[in-house]
Formats: structure tokens, sequence, C-alpha cells
């Protein structure tokens, strides 16, 4: 009887490590901005910091469903790091960003605010140290700086790029939302009007 | 006869178009309201019920189209959505807006091509409408060519 078993159990260990390997592997990336892994619908951004149209939905769609629906824990929010090659300092902005996401969601709000709010500016002339220092205590810059120097940051940017290419994103800011079985991806600016008739015809 | 085989195929190209175009767009209404917006005419608080219910009214006029009930009415309704895709798209070409067409899925820029494309579809559409006066004529002139052959 034990015999006919160990084969059989190979055979089932063999089938389920074969499962796992053929599974695609998704890059665990992205900041969650708002809500948790059990708000009913969720929305995975993939965005540049030098993208106008990224600024947009940032700063006038984004932050107000954060306010509306994250804080009910009805919508949960990620952002991952897609910097786009044309873009001169962006990758430099999505290394600040995912090392202020290591400080915690607190401290980093207040960095995609200070960096979308200052586009113009630091896009300009790389000034990026400058407009996240006026985001953060002194002690939290400095911190930040040091989480900076830790390699494992670009591999968390590299990891965005990634999962991005692996959902076939070509542009941004492209928006992947789920809720119930159902998945729609969404390339370009929604007005936040726009998103909470939809939001609202899918969260009761 | 002829006529009769171009108008089937003239009910089952439009059809198709219709059917398929409205699928996409039922399929993805935030990202056709994206493209509504870009068109900058409809208002903003319009632009998510237009994307909602809009790609169902496209797939009902492909289903009449496809049964033939109400045909004249149908194929007036055809050609007028046509005209009013061909003159909304014409305009905002010529404004310089770069708006996503929304046509047949997303991404697609509007460009001439664009257009003379829609411009096509009305060409079937247009027959449709006008289908019992080339009826008449092709009968007319089918009698008075037996009435021209010696007997």
């Amino acid at each position: 009887m034990v015999a006919r078993l160990k084969p059989l159990t190979l055979l089932l260990v063999c089938s389920l490590l074969w499962a796992i390997q053929g599974r695609p592997a998704e890059p665990a990336s992205g900041q969650i901005l708002g809500g948790s892994k059990n708000s009913p619908v969720k929305i995975e951004v993939f965005s540049d910091f030098e993208c106008p149209a990224c600024r947009e939905l940032y700063l006038v769609t984004i932050r107000q469903v954060l306010q509306e629906y994250s804080s009910k824990d009805k919508v949960c929010v990620i952002y991952h790091e897609f910097p786009l090659s044309s873009h001169r300092y962006s990758r430099e902005a999505a290394r600040y960003s995912a090392a202020a996401a290591r400080l915690g969601r607190q401290k980093l709000l207040p960095v995609l605010d200070s960096l979308f709010m200052d586009q113009a500016h630091w896009s300009q002339d790389g000034s990026i140290d400058k407009t996240v220092a006026k985001a953060l205590p002194r002690e939290d810059f400095i911190k930040l700086q040091e989480i900076l120097a830790d390699p494992s940051i670009n591999v968390e940017v590299t990891k965005g790029v990634e999962l991005g290419m692996q959902k076939k994103v070509t542009s941004t800011p492209t928006m992947f939302i789920s809720y119930v079985g159902k998945q729609q991806k969404v390339e370009g600016f929604v007005t936040y009007l726009v998103m909470k008739q939809f939001l609202d015809s899918i969260v009761k | 006869m002829t006529i009769r085989i171009i108008h089937w195929i003239c009910r089952l190209v439009l059809a198709g178009i219709f059917i398929y175009s409205g699928y996409v767009k039922a399929q993805e209404p935030l990202q056709f309201a994206v493209a509504i917006s870009g068109y900058q005419v409809v208002p903003e608080h319009l632009v998510f019920p237009v994307a909602t219910y809009f790609p169902w009214f496209e797939i009902a006029l492909g289903v009449l189209l496809l049964s033939g009930w109400k045909i004249r009415y149908s194929s007036i309704a055809t050609a007028g959505l046509l005209l009013f895709f061909i003159g909304l798209i014409t305009v905002t070409y010529m404004r310089g807006i770069e708006a996503d067409c929304g046509c047949f899925g997303f991404g697609e820029p509007i460009t001439a091509k664009t257009i003379f494309r829609d411009a096509l579809f009305l060409i079937p559409a247009l027959f449709l409408v006008f289908e019992p006066w080339i009826k008449v004529r092709f009968r007319d002139s089918q009698l008075s060519r037996s009435a021209d052959s010696p007997a």
C-alpha cells in the first residue's frame, strides 16, 4: 500500500511544482496609496512622474478617489512606477517615490503631491532633491536619502516597469481597474466626475 | 435579383459593423468615456451615461438591421448616425484635437483615413435608405429595355 502511495505522492508533488512554475510570476511591485487588499475595487495605476496626463490624473482624480472611496475601504489604489525612457528625470523621481514608500504611506503621499505639483520645475533642471525635501521633515528626508543608496530601490523601479510590460502597458497613465471578477484597462486621463460615476455604478 | 443580393450584403455588413463596434465599447465603458471626453463636445456630467448606454443603442441598431424588422426606419437611423459620426470626427480633426476615434476599439487617433472609412460605411446605409426609389428606377429601365427590343 505504502509502496503504491509513494509514486502517487511523487506525481502530486511534481505536478504541483509544475503548476507553480507554469504560472506567470507577477513581480511584487507598487505602493498602496489608499484602501486595502480587501477593498471591492482595485485601481492599479502605471504612472510616470514627468508625464503631464499622469500629473492631472493624480492631482485631479486619484487624490479625490483616495479621500472619498479609499478612506471608506471601497477602493484600493496601487501606484506602479513606469518611468518612460523619453523622460530625462522620471526614473530618478520614481526612485525617490519608491524610497518614500519605505517610510510609510503617510510620508509617501506628501512626496507624490510635491513631485506632481512641482513637475514643471524639476523636470527642467532635475531638482528632485529640493522638491522632495520640501515635502518631508528633515529627519525623514535624511532617512530617505539613506534608503536611496540601497540598490534594491533600483530593482523595485525596474520591477514596476517589468510588470507594466508584462501587462502590455504602452503609455502613461494606464489604469487597470478590477472589480467582481472583471478588469478594465483604461489609458489616459479620466476626470473625477467620470471616475465617480463609474465607481458609483460598481460600488454599492 | 441583383438588388436583393446587394440589399442583403448592405444589411449584413452594416449589422456586423454596428454589433462589433457596440460590443467593444460596452466591454470597456470607462475607456469609451475617455474617448468621448477627447472630442470635447459632450458635457462632463453626460460623458459616462453616454458611454454606458450608447454602445447598446449601436448593438440594437445592428440587430434590427440583421433581423430586417422595420428596415426602412433602421436604415434611416443608421445613415443618420453615420452622418453624425462623419461630421463629428471631421470637425474634431479640423479643430486639431488629438482625440481617440473610439470607433472600433481604442487607441486609434482620428486621421483623414478614419473619416474616409466612415464615409465608405455610408454607401451601404444610403443604398438601404434609397432602395425603394432605386428599385423603381431599375424596374423602369428594364421595362423600357424590353419594350425597345424587337418582338
